[in-house]
């Protein structure tokens, strides 16, 4: 019985068999600055598997908006002084990078930061991690709650209310906030619920987001009203959503 | 460091979700003093709920800033780029000092309830010329009760000037004002305080500093990302560096079709490793309880060949004719039931037939069992890497995503979540065009991504 193997091999081959298991840290940088301003800072870079690795470092776009979206990319505001690394088994080195804002930059731009090692030669694993910049006092805050529902599927018996958030600003925000649960009948408050800071809403677009208002058989028979309130730099916006239970 | 000119933050979102929502709600971690864990906004005024500021103040409430201070320090930080050093300053000529993060929201505390039955945990350190800071008394202010408890000698840190996690629970056993509703009105988010004499300045430092949930993963470094090759056969690892299809492996009949003069077995083939993503570095959000989990990272896969026009395994003959093989991946083995996502009703390993919608250098569309409905698909499509949209959540080369958690199918049913801390990605080629004598080349990206 002959047995034919086909196999795929590596387009980038090293004599190096270079195992990731890379940690990286902070996940997420977020960075307020005037124009035509510079700032240094590292990223940590630890390798915690038990054979050295290697590793590149580059930068590539996200997201901008419309007024950023053509001059401004993430090369020429975020520059790394070195793109290729080795860290020993166990040790941890210092990625450095510098942002640069120039004259002219307004709103905010976004990159991504990428860290790409070879698994072995067929695999290569990235980790991207954002870079966000708001130009300080370009900013325009402009949101709301385009939409809000009621989830009526009811995944494992829970009350999920469904928003879309849009962002017609040039910064993107995180939003927190609160969901206040009344009952239509008496007015009373039955829960309150915490919005914590989540995924952004970019620029120019909107993003939808689930907000579990209630568990299985949580709220009584009746109708309600859930009251969002919604915040994010400094701004407020709010909807309501009018449901009914029918236990 | 940065210049005055900015400002800026660290923060990471991966385990501030409680592992029941599918939403957005609920933190498992809140970050008091964190550049890891969000939660405290130092000095953000009133109007913000989770203002506080760093509060220094001594018996005598006077003249505290001469009695101690804190300090950041940026080098040789232990958790992200910076920690504090607290110092009292010569205690004995100042009675007690104290050290607070306190809100300062509009109503002077913050509802920290839900951590009832959690823990407080902290990094600290302390060197051996400051020994007698252990002695440092740590506590709260809860509902307007001062206490404290214990040291941090008795929270079991040494003068060796090693960092260490300390931690202590908040329970009513551990000190009787520690209760939900007391804790509904936190004043005083933790307090260091020296009441020993001691004849000199004593300084330790403390870092990370967060409130955490009962029963909420505690992992720090959500970057871990790892991922490992195993046989299907037997999910036994494999020290490879390729990954190989053999022509009739899942070939039901059993025969081995050799590739001779173009004789190889044609259609879909799977590869005969699969790849595990490790997860359980990446996250620690329990899926197993939610369709869902509110993750900020998503995995996807990516494939990178040396043609400009199609994407798949590539090879080149040597008139120079490009030879191209499609390429798939999906992430469980058994093939699902539309209807009945939690159960595998077809437990064997065959593709029976994948139909490819419309090719071109991506698949526009995705690829499905032949026996299921159209609406579903278990089968995916590659992009290039540069194509991968991280905020995509109907991307199909999404793997995980934190809206649809670990992605096994399409349309109707999907979102599915199985609770998978080590999903499994199985690749499958068309060898449908494939020519013999060729080695067939190309580059898996595996993604990790956050927002």
């Amino acid at each position: 019985m002959k047995k034919f193997l086909l196999v795929v091999s590596c387009i980038i081959c090293s004599s190096v068999l270079l195992y990731a298991d890379l940690s990286i840290s902070p996940a997420v940088i977020n960075v307020v600055a005037t124009d035509a301003a510079i700032a240094e800072s590292t990223y940590k870079v630890s390798n915690t598997a038990d054979t050295k690795v290697l590793f590149k470092v580059s930068v590539e776009d996200w997201k901008n908006c419309s007024q950023n979206s053509s001059d401004v990319t993430a090369e020429k505001w975020l520059k790394l002084p070195q793109t290729e690394f080795e860290i020993a088994p166990k040790a941890t080195v210092e990625v450095p990078f510098r942002i640069e804002t120039f004259k002219g930059m307004t709103g905010s731009v976004s990159a991504m930061v990428v860290f790409s090692s070879n698994k072995n030669s067929m695999i290569n694993m990235t980790m991207k991690v954002p870079v966000y910049l708001i130009i300080d006092g370009t900013e325009d805050i402009d949101f709301k709650i385009d939409s809000l529902k009621i989830d009526e599927s009811k995944q494992n018996g829970n009350i999920y209310a469904v928003l879309n958030l849009k962002n017609d600003g040039n910064v993107h925000i995180r939003h927190t906030g609160k969901v206040t649960v009344y009952d239509t009948e008496t007015g009373d408050i039955v829960k309150k619920i915490e919005i914590e800071e989540t995924f952004p809403t970019y620029c120019e677009s909107s993003r939808e987001f689930t907000v579990n208002i209630a568990g299985k058989d949580e709220l009584k028979k009746g109708k309600y009203l859930a009251l969002f309130d919604l915040k994010a730099l400094g701004r407020f916006v709010q909807k309501s959503v009018i449901f009914e239970v029918n236990n | 460091m940065f210049k005055k000119s900015f400002i800026i933050s660290f923060l990471i979102f991966s385990f501030t979700v409680t592992f029941a929502y599918a939403g957005n709600i609920g933190r498992n971690v809140y970050g008091v003093l964190s550049e890891t864990f969000l939660g405290t906004h130092f000095d953000a005024g009133s109007g913000d709920v989770d203002s506080v500021t760093f509060e220094f103040w001594n018996d005598q409430w006077t003249d505290y800033k001469n009695t101690m201070k804190g300090e950041t320090i940026t080098s040789g930080a232990v958790e992200g780029n910076s920690y504090t050093r607290l110092i009292f300053l010569n205690p004995k000529n100042c009675g007690w000092g104290a050290g607070a993060i306190k809100s300062t929201n509009s109503g002077g505390s913050k509802n920290m309830g839900v951590y009832f039955n959690g823990k407080v945990k902290f990094l600290a350190r302390v060197s051996s010329e400051n020994s007698a800071a252990l002695n440092c008394n740590v506590g709260m202010n809860l509902n307007g009760n001062i206490f404290y408890v214990g040291t941090l000698r008795s929270l079991g840190l040494e003068a060796n000037n090693q960092w260490k996690e300390l931690s202590f629970e908040l329970k009513s056993s551990v000190n009787s004002n520690i209760t939900e509703t007391n804790l509904g009105k936190t004043q005083v988010l933790i307090v260091f305080m020296q009441d020993s004499n001691v004849s000199s300045n004593l300084s330790f430092d403390i870092d990370n500093i967060r409130w955490v949930k009962n029963g909420a993963p505690t992992k720090l470094n959500p970057s871990f990302f790892d991922v490992n090759l195993k046989n299907v056969s037997d999910n036994s690892s494999v020290n490879a560096s390729t990954i190989s299809w053999t022509s009739g492996y899942f070939n039901t009949s059993g025969k081995n079709i050799a590739l001779i003069n173009d004789t190889f077995r044609k259609g879909w083939v799977v590869a005969d490793k699969y790849i595990e993503i490790d997860m359980e570095k990446v996250y620690d959000v329990d899926v197993s309880t939610s369709y869902a989990a509110s993750v900020n990272y998503s995995i996807s896969m990516c494939l990178k060949n040396s043609s400009s026009t199609r994407n798949g395994l590539y090879a080149v003959t040597n008139s120079g004719q490009e030879v191209v093989l499609p390429m798939a991946w999906r992430s469980i083995k058994e093939l699902i039931s539309p209807t009945t996502p939690s159960q595998t009703e077809i437990p064997s390993f065959l593709i029976k037939e994948i139909i490819i919608q419309k090719e071109s250098r991506y698949f526009e569309g995705h690829l499905k069992d032949a026996n299921f409905s159209e609406n579903y698909y278990t089968w995916f499509y590659f992009k290039d890497s540069s194509d991968i949209k991280t905020d995509d959540d109907k991307s199909y080369v999404k793997v995980w995503s934190y809206k649809e958690g670990l992605k096994h199918g399409e349309g109707a049913m999907a979102p599915i979540n199985i609770a998978e801390k080590k999903p499994k990605i199985y690749l499958a080629i068309n060898t449908t065009d494939a020519l013999g004598g060729l080695k067939y080349t190309g580059k898996i990206c595996v993604v990790l991504a956050y927002e």
